[in-house]
Parts: C-alpha cells; sequence; structure tokens
C-alpha cells in the first residue's frame, strides 16, 4: 500500500532530477573528477576545466551577463587576451572569454564561459598555463559545444 | 627666333622628364613603396601575432614572419589604416606607430635602362658571332654569359621592388605587457564574485 504511493513520487523525483541535468563530453585529454552538478576534469598537466550551473537572477539575457561579467573582471585588471568568441551548444548560444593573468611567475590563460539554460546561467571556467592552455584549447572548446540537457 | 628654337628643342625633353617621372598624384602614389613599424604592448602577444598573420591573408598579403615576438607583413599600401585601426583595438597599447614612404621611380627608371643598355650590347654581340673565329667566339661568349647575369640579377631585382609597389611591408614587435595583479572589486552580482582566477585556482576547483 505505502510503495504504491512511494513509488511514483521517487520515479517523479529522478525524472526532476534527470530533466534538470546537463551532460558534456570530457576535452580530450582531461580526465573527469566529478559530474554535473559540479562537474570537473583536469589534464595531466593540471590545466583546470569547470562547469557549474547559478540561478538567472534577476532574470537576464545573455548579452547583459556577458557584458556584467566582462565589465567586472575589466575592472578587477583581467585582460582579455583575444575578442569574445561565440559558441553555440544545443541550439543555444554561449560566450568565450579568455583573460590573461600572471601566477606563480607565469602567464595564465583563464576561460571563463557563460550560456543560458532553462532557469540557470551555465559558468564553465577553465585555467592553465598559457602555453598548456593552448595546447588543449581547441579540446575545451569543443567540449563547451557538446553542453547538452540530458 | 633663337629663344624659340630653344624653346623647340627644350619642350621634347621637358615631355619625356614628364612622362619618366609622371605626375604627381595617383601615378606617384603607385610608385611609393610604404614601410611601417608599430610596437604593441598585449596580454598574448602570441595570439596576437596569428591575428595580424590572419588580417594579412584576409586583405590579400601574407605574413613574412610570425614569431612569439615579431611579425613581418607584406600586405596591399590601401589597406594601412585599415592595419593601424586593427593594431588600436588587438593592443593594450599601441607603443608606437610610424610609417613611411619611398620613391621607387628613379631606381626602376635605373634599372630598366640598365637592362636595355645591356639587351643591346648582347644582341651586337651575338651578330659578332657569325664573323669571329675561335678565340673570338670564345670571347664573345664569356661576354654573353656575363650578360645574361647582369640581366637576370636587374629582372630580379625589378621583380621585387614591382612587389614592393604592390604591397606594404610592417615590422611589427609584440611585447608582454607586465601586468599587475588584478583587484578584489565586489559586483552587484553574487555570481559574479565567484567568477575569480585566484580563487579557481587555490580552493574553488578543488572544493
Amino acid at each position: 500500500m505505502r510503495i504504491r504511493f512511494v513509488l511514483p513520487g521517487i520515479l517523479l523525483l529522478v525524472s526532476l532530477v534527470l530533466s534538470g541535468c546537463l551532460s558534456v563530453e570530457t576535452p580530450q585529454g582531461f580526465a573527469e573528477i566529478s559530474p554535473f552538478p559540479a562537474y570537473r576534469a583536469i589534464s595531466p598537466e593540471g590545466v583546470r576545466y569547470s562547469i557549474r550551473t547559478v540561478q538567472n537572477y534577476p532574470p537576464q539575457d545573455l548579452k547583459f551577463w556577458g557584458q556584467a561579467l566582462k565589465n567586472h573582471l575589466q575592472a578587477e585588471g583581467y585582460l582579455l587576451i583575444r575578442p569574445e568568441e561565440r559558441f553555440e551548444a544545443a541550439n543555444r548560444e554561449g560566450l568565450i572569454f579568455e583573460w590573461g593573468l600572471p601566477y606563480r611567475n607565469q602567464s595564465y590563460i583563464y576561460l571563463t564561459a557563460i550560456m543560458l539554460w532553462e532557469k540557470d546561467i551555465v559558468i564553465a571556467e577553465a585555467a592553465g598555463e598559457k602555453e598548456l592552455y593552448a595546447r588543449y584549447r581547441e579540446a575545451l572548446i569543443e567540449s563547451l559545444r557538446s553542453l547538452n540537457p540530458q | 627666333m633663337g629663344r624659340r628654337r630653344h624653346a623647340a628643342a627644350v619642350l621634347p625633353a621637358l615631355l619625356l622628364a614628364a612622362v619618366l617621372t609622371g605626375p604627381p598624384g595617383a601615378a606617384a602614389e603607385e610608385f611609393l613603396f610604404h614601410s611601417i613599424r608599430a610596437t604593441l604592448l598585449v596580454a598574448d602577444p602570441e595570439a596576437a601575432g596569428e591575428r595580424l598573420a590572419a588580417w594579412a591573408e584576409a586583405v590579400g598579403g601574407y605574413p613574412l614572419l610570425t614569431s612569439h615576438n615579431r611579425v613581418l607583413l607584406r600586405f596591399p599600401a590601401a589597406e594601412i589604416p585599415g592595419l593601424r585601426d586593427l593594431l588600436a583595438s588587438s593592443a593594450e597599447e599601441l607603443a608606437e606607430f610610424s610609417s613611411e614612404a619611398r620613391d621607387l621611380r628613379e631606381e626602376i627608371l635605373g634599372l630598366e635602362a640598365g637592362m636595355r643598355s645591356r639587351e643591346e650590347i648582347l644582341a651586337k654581340n651575338l651578330t659578332y658571332l657569325d664573323r669571329a673565329d675561335v678565340t673570338g667566339t670564345l670571347a664573345i661568349e664569356r661576354e654573353v654569359m656575363q650578360l645574361l647575369e647582369e640581366i637576370e640579377a636587374l629582372k630580379g631585382r625589378l621583380r621585387r621592388l614591382s612587389n614592393d609597389r604592390r604591397l606594404a611591408m610592417a615590422e611589427i614587435y609584440l611585447n608582454f605587457l607586465e601586468q599587475a595583479l588584478p583587484e578584489d572589486i565586489p559586483s552587484s552580482f553574487s555570481w559574479i564574485n565567484r567568477v575569480d582566477f585566484y580563487r579557481y585556482m587555490e580552493g574553488d576547483f578543488l572544493r
């Protein structure tokens, strides 16, 4: 009797959890450390890559959030190393910003990418020493293009 | 009467000079070799170099050299304003930009005249061949070879100058901008406050 009430509830919960999930292909050469909702992967040399989501609040479009992020990081002193780039994943548009920063006497590149997905903002970050980052850049962008709601 | 005769003698010479030197303006512009020298301070010299090389190819030119801190480009002279805009937009600071133009007319005319005179001597030498004995033939042959070499060298220099007329050259030095550590400025949007490279490298990623 109890099972008859509990089972549909569990199924509903599972379907709600699954419908709210994203999937992404791990960049070539990276190892996945943890799955969604806090996806993280790392290369053998230590190039980091992660994806998380936050609520799109106050509700705004991609252009607004892109501008807000860019303005904030530039005001802090981050240097945009190339013009922002657009990417497409699951018929949604996203924005990629790549920043140059000094870290432990080396030059690092920090990638920040955002896209809107339902009521959330998907935030991807990646960082690595400049040469290493350049080696994995294509793989990282390919991975961003593979973002997909499950 | 004497003055009129003098004018009649001088006029063709002036006309010839005008034809050789060409009128000022558009025609003169065609004989100019433009060269640009610039120094940029950029966050990523390599990426900036790649962008400049891609730009040169897109406007019908080509990169002669791209290294981690220097780029040499050949590109149509009409694109100089475009290059300046590109440099200004892709650099954190445009530390130096200088351009100069060299008139190639005198050099081109000199080379063409040199070629013509050598071709004439060559033609004459070839007519002597029929009448020459063995020693004479060998001497003429040596001179013909020498003339052919000189004509080829002059042709090569003319080709280079004609390329210089068509394409400007830019030598661009790319220096890494010594960057200060970013400051921590709070944003009105809480999620943006968590987008922070140093937090990411020293904690956030591993949690």
